[in-house]
């Protein structure tokens, strides 16, 4: 009916899609870019949720990371090259959409004394010498939480982390591409340095732009061999011209829904122009092939009519199947990808209109010249010998085709979805270099992360964060662990409280206070103090990990946690000190950590020490108390202990209120002398018993911190109760590739059902429909199980490639098995095969070129969906003969009736 | 590290130069004054008193979008003797007492220590503010700053300030909108040397809180690097000269 009206009112069908363009032109000049990479994230998974709640509650996925590299035998502090990234720190400190930069030269350093703490930068300047050099190099190296962070552990190379600002919450900021301006800046100010771009911002933008990179470089060329397959078949340039308007026009009406409807344009609908000039290009071509057939008996305008009252119904069917299998990734929960199933599946169903309507209403208008188009009697040839050989052989040929489904099934099941970042990085591209870098500088560049909940300004809660980094740090694979009770501890050792952490809530709160505002603090940290985040980053043994610390977060954490029991604290100690190979026996450990206690005050050693304590307090000379008698004074306070200071010093002092300080202080540096000394003497027995006596000074902070723990806390303790949960990459990970699993087996589900029906309303014939979808069916089978052979993984674009073959493989014999009603097999192999199998190329041509990108997920895309649907075709070839029996000069014989 | 917040702390509210006393200006001279003229008469303005305690109440606007306060008491008398008494959020208790830009002490009450401590670190910002260590330790701009006058309007002198040569700081250049009643600044743009727009501060509401001395009552910092991220501080109470003790400046009271 409507290509009636296009052919009777030719003038009006054009006018009125003249006015459509111009209404779609103005909506597609409103579609903006997403090139945020984020939105692809599947909305349902639980893991994926997590992971992004995670990644913005801490920011994680907001630094940008600057790696550069020096030769070897350099190292990144020398001269030089502190001067560059001194420069380009502050450089790009100074971008809009920048919050901080944390880098060698930005970081500080806190050095505690007796007396005070002295906060100085790290690296105070380029060194002026060889020795200041080394110093500097030591000073940088020793620093448990620079070395792995911002410095490599053998100092060839630097990290800025560049921490992006937070988007506002209140509206929409305008995207900056601050990432750009790092680059620019960053390339400018070390130059001559190896440099890379890596972390989220960095890889979302460098896989977009590959992806539009590929998009502008394959288009033309599947454009190009389009125009060359159609105008090998026809012949002739109008059509060729037709062809292609057709689907242009059709595209431009997607466009402009998109842009009315404010659908952004993603890196997926990129792909948008190639696969509907594949997909949507056949039915002008079936069309105009079959008008090509007829006009040479008729006039224009009743051999239109002729040829789309032959294709009419095949073709609407086709498309129907063919649009199913796009729209039906409708059922995903990746949004952006439901979308390009409905702007591919809507372009797919207004190419096979406009293919009905434009192009009879230009052929109306403009009855060119007849042309003959070219015959391709070598394919029609071909083609019939396949037909007669499966139908002649149609049992080994069942058999063979069944048999290699069969025994592809078992390497099918092993085919498993994998979603990994670095699936999706070109070899050679910066994110790839990015990702290199890390691994052989920092020892990995994926982390697990673990959100801890709960109240972290109570001791015990912070005791258990510290037992979780431990427990962390000890498992196979994993090379660093940060929380924040690495900055707490370093903070308490400023304050002169010690390497240990805090004993009260308003220790805690206190030491908090310092550290609070620095963004990579607050990578750690909730603002509240409610939520911790620790990031254990892993170099191997990523699955194992990430099930031991689930399982720790499920056993050990939500339980409810007072001050460590000596087992616990043991338990630490084992696995603060064990080594590979070396393992410290629990057994000795307990028996040492049994002994730890605060000795007497008879005890001799403690009792020197408070003697030298209370001299040193009374003869210091920056004391506000005693400028006479001060000889006089300690030695009373020395002989009358505590109960003679304040009488002494009230006697030598001026001022009432400096003797009650000094002894106050006095009294309270003499109440932490038993402690000081059990520490004294249990941190070097503990390392005796472990049997590892050269260890680092880090690990004799660590060992410190727990033996403090085996005594009893100063005060009450709350008991506490944490929960967590693990997140990270890794965890994104399998939340994504069950998803992208879920959302194929889904879509894959609808594709089957809607182009079952369709084929069943079409032929009305369970056996005919069963044959007609068949052939896609194997060729799923065959695919699949073909990756599992190789080792392949399915990942987000291979995902969509079950629904689209089914959709579009199908047609191919959909289309034989509708002319066999009427046609012998010979017949339709020599007129209708042909065009089939331009069709199919045009379609498979334009996947392949997709295949050609530089970008693996647009790789493997289109080589498997060309691929399949080339296969398809080819196993219709074989399989319908097969299957039906049919020899040359028999039907089908369905529609007779 | 925050540390040098602590240390900043007092520097900020430190809008005094006792040394300096002398009588506000009342608006500018004959003819066109000078860039030089202009911000010393800015100078004097601001530090127009003996000494001064000030209630205030910081606010940042957290990136959940709550916001985090912390009141404290700022004292100050010359020459450049301040205490900051936190009476608020989590940490009231603490004290600081700065000696120099340099060196502050910090009483502890839940380690019951005071801690001295240096610092020489810059571009550091206070306690997750937007307010970084220069703009709080600015008590006055003609001995960092050379000056020129680039504008005028009916309510202000609008100047260019340049920092001195051989100066290191963050924010190197500043536009300065100086109000002409009372002769203090309204709005300051910090600028990094290309001239790019890093920070915005403006000081509101002024209020005569002697008679030679204006208080802005509100300073609001928007940090356009951090997508606009403000930060506030409000002075809830001014006190000009009210003849405050040497003694209340000394470790000893830090820690009572």
């Amino acid at each position: 009916m409507l290509s009636r009206l296009a052919a009777q009112h030719p003038r009006t069908v054009l006018f009125v899609a003249a006015v459509l363009a111009v209404f779609a032109a103005l909506g597609a000049a409103r579609v903006q870019k997403e090139d945020d990479l984020l939105v692809f994230l599947p909305t349902r998974d639980p893991d994926v949720r997590r992971f992004e709640a995670v990644s913005k509650r801490f920011g994680s996925l907001r630094v940008a990371l600057v790696g550069l590299e020096v030769q070897e035998g350099h190292d990144v502090l020398e001269p030089d090259t502190i001067r560059k990234l001194g420069n380009a720190s502050n450089a790009i400190r100074d971008l809009t959409g920048v919050d901080r930069v944390v880098s060698l030269t930005t970081l500080t350093d806190v050095v505690g004394g007796p007396d005070g703490a002295e906060v100085t930068s790290l690296v105070d300047g380029p060194p002026v010498d060889g020795p200041t050099h080394d110093r500097l190099k030591q000073r940088v190296l020793s620093r448990p939480h620079v070395v792995g962070t911002v410095v490599s552990f053998d100092a060839r190379a630097a990290l800025l982390l560049v921490f992006l600002a937070e988007t506002p919450h209140d509206g929409h900021a305008e995207p900056t591409h601050v990432e750009d301006h790092i680059r620019e800046v960053a390339r400018r100010e070390l130059s001559g340095l190896s440099l890379t771009f890596g972390g989220a911002p960095f890889a979302g933008r460098d896989i977009y732009a590959e992806a539009q990179a590929d998009v502008w470089r394959l288009s033309p060329i599947a454009l190009g061999l389009l125009v060359l397959v159609v105008l090998l078949a026809f012949r002739d340039v109008v059509g060729v011209a037709l062809t292609l308007a057709s689907v242009a026009y059709a595209m431009l009406l997607v466009i402009g829904a998109m842009g009315w409807l404010g659908e952004r344009w993603t890196v997926a609908t990129s792909t948008l122009p190639v696969i509907l000039f594949a997909s949507g290009s056949s039915y002008a071509v079936h069309v105009l092939g079959r008008y090509y057939l007829v006009r040479g008996t008729d006039d224009a305008g009743a051999a239109m009519q002729t040829a789309i009252g032959i294709v009419a119904r095949p073709l609407a069917v086709a498309a129907l199947t063919t649009s199913v299998g796009f729209f039906s990734f409708v059922a995903t929960d990746v949004r952006p990808m439901r979308a390009f199933g409905v702007e591919c599946g809507a372009g797919v169903l207004l190419c096979w209109l406009a293919s009905l309507t434009l192009v009879p209403a230009v052929v109306a208008l403009a009855p060119h010249r007849v042309v003959k188009p070219l015959q391709l009697r070598w394919l029609g040839d071909a083609l019939v010998v396949v037909w007669s050989a499966c139908a002649r052989h149609r049992l080994i040929v069942l058999v063979a085709l069944v048999g290699v489904a069969a025994v592809l099934v078992a390497p099918m099941r092993r085919v498993k979805v994998r979603m990994e970042p670095r699936a999706f990085f070109a070899k050679g591209s910066e994110p790839e270099r990015a990702d290199r870098f890390l691994v052989e500088q920092f020892g990995g560049s994926t982390f697990v992360q673990i959100a801890v909940r709960g109240d972290l300004d109570e001791p015990a809660s912070l005791r258990e964060l510290a037992r979780l980094e431990t427990y962390a740090g000890s498992l196979p694979g994993v090379t660093q662990v940060q929380s924040i009770v690495g900055p707490l501890l370093l903070v308490s050792e400023a304050m002169g409280a010690g390497h240990r952490l805090p004993q009260t809530r308003g220790q805690a709160t206190t030491l908090y206070f310092f550290l609070q505002g620095h963004p990579e603090v607050n990578a750690l940290i909730s603002e509240d103090r409610h939520e911790a985040l620790v990031h254990v980053r892993v170099a191997d043994h990523t699955t194992e990990i990430v099930d031991a610390l689930e399982h720790h977060v499920l056993e050990r954490l939500g339980k409810a946690h007072g001050w460590p029991s000596r087992s616990d604290v043991v338990d630490e100690l084992v696995l603060t000190l064990s080594r590979p190979g070396r393992p410290v026996r629990a057994e000795a450990m307990t028996d040492v950590a049994r002994a730890v206690t605060v000795p007497p005050l008879g005890d001799e050693t403690l009792q020197r020490r408070r003697d030298q304590v209370a001299l040193a307090a009374v003869m210091a000379n920056d004391a506000p108390v005693l400028n006479a008698s001060k000889k006089a004074a300690a030695e009373l306070a020395v002989e009358k202990q505590a109960t003679g200071w304040r009488d002494a010093w009230r006697a030598a002092a001026v001022h009432p209120d400096d003797v009650d300080l000094a002894a106050d202080a006095l009294a309270r540096d003499l109440d932490a002398l038993p402690r000081e000394l059990a520490l004294a003497r249990a941190v070097p027995a503990l390392i005796e018993a472990s049997g590892n006596l050269e260890v680092p000074p880090s690990m004799r902070s660590r060992v410190e911190r727990l033996a403090d723990d085996l005594l009893p806390p100063p005060g009450p303790v709350t008991s506490t109760r944490l929960s967590g949960e693990v997140a990270g990459e890794p965890i994104l990970d399998r939340g994504f590739g069950r998803a992208v699993e879920h959302n194929q087996l889904v879509s894959l589900a609808i594709a089957v059902v809607a182009v079952f029906v369709f084929m069943l309303a079409l032929f009305r014939k369970l056996s005919l429909t069963v044959v007609s979808i068949a052939p896609a069916l194997l060729t799923l089978v065959y695919l699949v199980g073909g990756m599992g052979l190789l080792g392949a993984h399915i990942d987000l674009g291979t995902s969509l490639v079950a629904g689209i073959a089914t959709g579009a493989g199908a047609d191919f014999a959909m289309h034989y098995l509708w002319y066999l009603r009427t046609q012998d097999p010979e017949h339709v192999s020599r007129t209708v095969g042909p065009v089939m199998l331009v069709s199919v190329a045009l379609v498979a041509v334009g996947f392949f070129v997709l295949g050609l990108g530089r970008s693996p997920v647009m790789h493997l895309f289109g080589g498997l969906a060309g691929g399949a649907m080339a296969f398809s075709a080819l196993l219709s070839c074989c399989l319908l003969p097969a299957a039906l029996g049919l020899r040359p000069g028999t039907r089908t014989g369905q529609d007779a009736a | 590290m925050r540390l040098r917040a602590v240390a900043v702390a007092l520097c900020f509210f430190s809008l005094a130069r006792a040394d300096e006393p002398g009588k506000q200006s009342s608006g500018q001279s004959s003819g066109h004054p000078s860039g030089p003229e202009l911000l010393a008469k800015m100078d004097h303005a601001m530090n127009a008193f003996k000494d001064a305690t000030w209630d205030c109440k910081l606010r940042v606007k957290e990136p959940s979008g709550q916001w985090r306060e912390l009141t404290f008491t700022t004292y100050q008398k010359s020459p450049g003797k301040r205490l900051v008494r936190f009476t608020g959020g989590d940490n009231k208790g603490m004290n600081v007492l700065v000696e120099s830009a340099d060196v502050v002490y910090v009483y502890l009450p839940d380690f019951k220590r005071v801690r001295r401590m240096g610092t020489h670190v810059k571009n550091q910002n206070f306690g997750g503010s937007d307010f970084s260590s220069e703009d709080m330790s600015q008590t006055s701009f003609a001995g960092v700053f050379d000056a020129k006058v680039v504008g005028e309007d009916a309510a202000s002198f609008i100047l260019e300030l340049t920092a001195k040569p051989g100066l290191d700081l963050e924010c190197p250049k500043l536009k300065v909108w100086l109000g002409k009643e009372p002769m203090q600044p309204t709005r300051i743009e910090y600028m990094d040397a290309s001239g790019k727009k890093l920070k915005t501060q403006e000081r509101l509401d002024y209020k005569k809180d002697s008679p030679e001395h204006w208080q802005p009552m509100r300073i609001v910092v928007t940090d356009h690097r951090r997508n606009d991220h403000a930060s506030e501080i409000d002075f809830l109470s001014s006190k000009i000269d009210t003849g405050l003790s040497d003694d209340l400046f000394s470790v000893r009271t830090l820690q009572r």
